[in-house]
């Protein structure tokens, strides 16, 4: 490499690495360390190629979205996620009601008995109670049935107030959707 | 809705929103990605940014720079996402931690470099990763990215050199002695 280059290649890393080059000189030290194979470089400019390279892939990666210029078509795609999630609510609530169900029976039953035993449902091979189940796994901790009962009122009470934002903004189009029926009376 | 029907001012907005702010879409999901590091969630946000910058259109035309107002709109929004799923910065580095310590083939994926470094960046906190990735892959000035990120340049600067410092160094280790 030529002493000049080199000098500038120093000086261009040691500027890049204090975050006080320009982009233009950014540009120019990635241009440099391209043109090096990396034999000849120290590994600090090794490291510092391999950064800049990587920089460039990323800078190509594109938005996995189609017809964005359509903003009713992503309003739409926005609104069919919020429905899928509401599907998803709805499962959870299945499962809350056996959480629910499960953690209402035990303290109803803590009450009149004082045993956890004898409320929940008994777990035929452990014998152990089991209050609801989590991916197919029967929950027999009440601490955990009782949080998995809170975790899935939260999220149900996040997804139905995003729900309601994205209904809100139909508001807007509908009524001039209105005025322009009016108009053609 | 075309000319002459008295809706013009609309019709202009409409396309104005068409030619300055669609065009964002990449560095807007590149940005939620290099922040939440995961392709879905980058793409729910991005949704969400588009349906947002839609409502406040009327408000973006009195904007000096609509691209930064859209970017701090996608990093705040990616912000709220982290801290709804409970994901700080400590669970994030204990689930990138996990993933580095994964099996043979883990070590086979980290052979390119570019998932080096990315690995690397992904470990950083937050502010410096976004830091770095405005200006190193989105190429934007030192005062855009302070706008983006609430900062004054200089401290940017000094954020921007620590964040390329630590992911120069990592690099360099995980060239030498492979992955820790």
């Amino acid at each position: 490499m030529a002493y000049d280059n080199m000098q500038e290649l120093e000086r261009l890393t040691s500027l890049y690495l204090e975050g006080e080059s320009t982009l233009e000189e950014e540009t120019r030290l990635r241009e440099l360390l391209a043109s090096l194979p990396d034999s000849a470089l120290t590994p600090e400019q090794q490291s510092v190629k391999a950064m800049l390279g990587c920089f460039v892939r990323m800078a190509r990666e594109e938005a996995p979205v189609e017809d964005i210029a359509l903003m009713p078509r992503v309003r739409m795609e926005a609104l069919r996620r919020s429905l899928w999630r509401q599907v998803a609510s709805v499962a959870a609530v299945a499962v809350l009601g056996i959480f629910i169900g499960s953690t209402l029976a035990l303290r109803q039953d803590k009450g009149s008995s004082g045993t956890i035993e004898a409320t929940a449902r008994i777990a035929p091979t452990t014998g152990d109670p089991v209050y609801g189940y989590i991916n197919g796994q029967p929950v027999t901790d009440a601490n955990v049935a009782v949080r998995q009962s809170e975790e899935v009122l939260r999220s149900m009470g996040m997804q139905m107030n995003k729900s309601a934002g994205y209904l809100s903004s139909f508001d807007g189009p509908m009524e001039r959707v209105s005025a322009a029926l009016t108009n053609m009376k | 809705m075309g000319p002459g029907n008295g809706n013009e001012d609309e019709s202009m907005t409409y396309q104005e929103f068409n030619r300055e702010i669609v065009p964002l879409k990449d560095k807007l999901y590149r940005c939620a990605l290099a922040i939440l590091g995961n392709r879905m969630d980058a793409e729910d946000i991005l949704q969400d940014t588009y349906g947002k910058l839609w409502t406040l259109r009327e408000k973006l035309d009195s904007l000096d720079n609509r691209e930064a107002y859209a970017m701090r709109m996608v990093r705040n929004l990616c912000l709220d996402q982290l801290r709804a799923h409970r994901l700080h910065e400590d669970k994030l580095e204990e689930v990138f931690n996990h993933r580095t310590e994964e099996g043979p083939g883990q070590q086979e994926d980290l052979k390119d470099m570019d998932a080096v470094v990315k690995r690397v960046i992904a470990q950083l906190p937050e502010k410096p990763r976004t830091v770095i990735h405005l200006r190193d892959v989105e190429g934007y000035e030192m005062d855009e990215i302070a706008a983006i990120v609430g900062d004054d340049p200089a401290t940017v600067r000094v954020t921007l050199s620590r964040a390329r410092k630590t992911v120069r160094e990592k690099v360099i280790n995980i060239m030498n002695y492979g992955l820790r």
